[in-house]
């Protein structure tokens, strides 16, 4: 497994496997202009049972394993295993991938999509999750360890509001 | 139901629900955590990269970690010798 994860490539095999997903956590905070660093990519999918099947036919080239669980247990990104479950952190050959069924406070993918846009980033058309609701989630799942990604996002959303110069992808 | 009457500032700042609703509170909500953590914030940044695209955005990223990756890498083998 690769010691950093490959963005460029984890979006285009989503989206080339016609997955419905929006980007959350570090990654879509970087979209929105955020300088900061993280090492996987956080995606809330869509539930519906075609898009599951999508999502593990299109990851199952990449080995998706638990991260951080001991090598041989008889895991197997399956549609049932998918169904069954709901969020799953994964290591895949491109790199961490989280895949979130929900996310805490602003629930599902279908609840989510009026609260993203559509962008190109890493060369590929995605849809990331706007500002408002990235800092609504940090907010909610309560963790003393995102306080300082707060305090930045807080910040950025200030500037955003006040700075003449924003590109035309970030609403006012 | 409007913000307002979800939430009610109580003393300190902080704020409470009204009601059991899984309402959330407004993304620029007072916090004075958080607002501590945001004295330390270099703005100038945040305001550079607000002229990029997503697309500008992404690409200064992945050169930064790959920098990351490099200084790594640099670390590993120094640590070898």
């Amino acid at each position: 497994m690769p010691t950093h994860t490959d963005f460029e490539k984890g979006l285009n095999v989503l989206h080339a496997g016609g997955v419905e997903f929006i980007v959350v956590g570090g990654v879509a905070a970087i979209l929105n202009g955020l300088g900061y660093t993280t090492y996987d990519l956080d995606v809330v999918y869509s539930r519906g049972r075609e898009n599951i099947q999508r999502l593990v036919k299109c990851l199952e080239p990449y080995e998706p394993y638990l991260r951080g669980a001991p090598p041989g247990l008889p895991f197997q990104l399956d549609e049932r295993t998918v169904r069954m479950g709901l969020n799953f952190t994964l290591t895949t050959t491109f790199g961490d991938l989280d895949l979130l069924g929900e996310v805490t406070g602003l629930g599902t993918y279908r609840e989510l999509l009026p609260l993203s846009k559509e962008v190109l980033a890493f060369g590929v058309r995605c849809r990331r999750s706007n500002l408002e609701p990235l800092i609504q989630m940090k907010r909610a799942a309560g963790r003393p360890k995102d306080f300082e990604i707060l305090g930045q996002l807080q910040a950025l959303l200030e500037e955003r509001r006040k700075w003449p110069h924003t590109h035309p992808d970030d609403p006012k | 139901m409007s913000d307002e009457m979800r939430y009610q500032k109580i003393e300190g700042g902080v704020l409470e629900l009204n009601d059991a609703s899984p309402a959330l509170a407004p993304a620029d909500a007072f916090d004075p955590v958080i607002e501590a953590y945001k004295r330390d914030v270099d703005r100038t940044i945040l305001r550079e990269n607000l002229k990029l695209s997503p697309q500008e955005r992404s690409e200064k990223f992945v050169s930064f970690m790959r920098s990351v990756g490099k200084l790594r890498e640099a670390a590993a083998r120094s640590r070898e010798n």
